[in-house]
């Protein structure tokens, strides 16, 4: 619907307008939640430190991972219930995207295979 | 594909229970070799499966077979997948494949290998002989505090006035005391990871910085090391824990494959699809 309509008739499609744009805006907050898996890689990471560095035993490291597993598994249903990509899993060794944006860093690759980055730099 | 319905004991993910058994290859990391190889009953999953190349040419992928299915990141997973490539790796040079990365068919790997020949063969020659190490830095806060009133002028003074005048003791100066220390730990924390990388430098090929752990990591790095130099670097990495003993504790792990140096894009698939 074009602007000058949305002024004309703002009394009447004014409040819908408003509706479908803030439901928009959180339904793009909450499928960012809901599909992010960075948090649960982070404290995943820092549940295995705690048990490298002894500070939990065998047992509640089991229980807390378990946890922490469903959780990873909840946002891959999410991701795929959106038509996100996931990792891990089957792939197969076809090309990638044409479309799919250029890896950074030094690349060595093959336009019929699979894309190789080498990262041989000081950081 | 069919669904069997039954429902499947020990996944939580639909998959498994979608596919026959030993359906697809799970694959750990790529090799150069003349010929076949196995490398024992070693694979990820329950049953302990067969690790075995499948090859096209000269190349190999190090696989095993397994069912369709998504392993989660588990602890048990990881070094299961982590294993097989330390074995791997202490014969051969190996481009590590990420975890959790499954092919269907032999076919499929051998047209990846196929494909992706030139790639795979110019980076296992890049990467022949380096082996990978992991370094993470932890300290000591209270440690590092205690040294830094003995050696700041200006914290020992605020501190000495604070404990002084207990009751008169502003808010004020407690703020600033605290901040003072914030700010000298950003700086030691900085010098010391500095002063670390420095010492490896020499005796490393690259390396790359990882995000600190938790509140007590100062650094969480990966040094790609020439097989020949692994003693230096032994060296300068007992070295530098003897010279932080008590500040700085050292997590020194390796050798790894290059698995922060390589990095394989393959284009995912969903397995249902």
């Amino acid at each position: 619907m074009g602007i000058l309509k949305h002024l004309l008739l703002w009394p009447v499609t004014g409040p819908l307008f408003l509706t479908e744009f803030a439901v928009g805006q959180i339904e793009g907050v909450v499928r960012e939640e809901l599909t992010d898996d960075t948090p649960v890689k982070a404290e995943l990471l820092e549940l295995q430190l705690q048990l490298e560095l002894g500070r939990i035993d065998e047992d509640e490291y089991q229980r807390r991972e378990a946890v922490l597993m469903q959780r990873l598994r909840e946002v891959r249903e999410w991701r795929e219930r959106f038509g996100m990509g996931t990792s891990g899993g089957p792939v197969r060794g076809a090309a990638p995207d044409a479309g799919a944006p250029a890896p950074e860093g030094p690349t060595i690759a093959d336009p019929h295979g699979a894309t190789i980055e080498l990262n041989l730099d000081w950081e | 594909m069919d669904r069997d319905l039954t429902p499947a004991p020990d996944t939580g993910t639909s998959y498994a229970e979608a596919a026959p058994a030993d359906e697809g290859k799970y694959v750990y990391c790529i090799i150069k070799t003349p010929e076949e190889r196995e490398f024992g009953p070693i694979g990820i999953g329950e049953d302990g499966n067969v690790v075995y190349t499948v090859r096209f040419q000269d190349l190999a992928a190090v696989v095993s077979d397994t069912p369709i299915r998504i392993y989660d990141p588990t602890r048990e997973n990881v070094l299961a997948h982590e294993l097989v490539n330390e074995i791997v790796m202490r014969e051969f040079t190996v481009i590590p494949m990420s975890f959790g990365t499954i092919f269907r068919t032999k076919e499929d790997i051998v047209e990846l290998l196929k494909s992706t020949y030139r790639a795979f063969d110019d980076v296992l020659e890049k990467m022949r002989d380096k082996i990978e190490f992991g370094l993470k830095v932890l300290w000591d806060r209270e440690q590092v505090i205690a040294l830094l009133e003995a050696q700041d002028e200006e914290i020992r003074r605020l501190k000495e006035e604070i404990t002084n005048n207990a009751q008169s003791s502003t808010y004020f100066a407690r703020m600033q005391l605290g901040r003072l220390i914030e700010s000298a730990l950003e700086g030691c924390a900085n010098d010391y990871v500095v002063d670390i990388h420095e010492s490896l430098k020499p005796v490393a090929v690259a390396s790359r910085s990882n995000k600190p752990i938790g509140d007590r990591m100062i650094m969480n790095a990966a040094y790609l090391v020439e097989r020949s130099r692994e003693h230096d670097f032994d060296e300068a990495v007992k070295a530098l824990s003897r010279k932080y003993e008590n500040l700085l504790s050292f997590k020194y792990t390796g050798p790894w494959p290059p698995y922060n140096f390589v990095n394989i894009k393959l284009r995912l698939e969903r397995a249902d699809a």
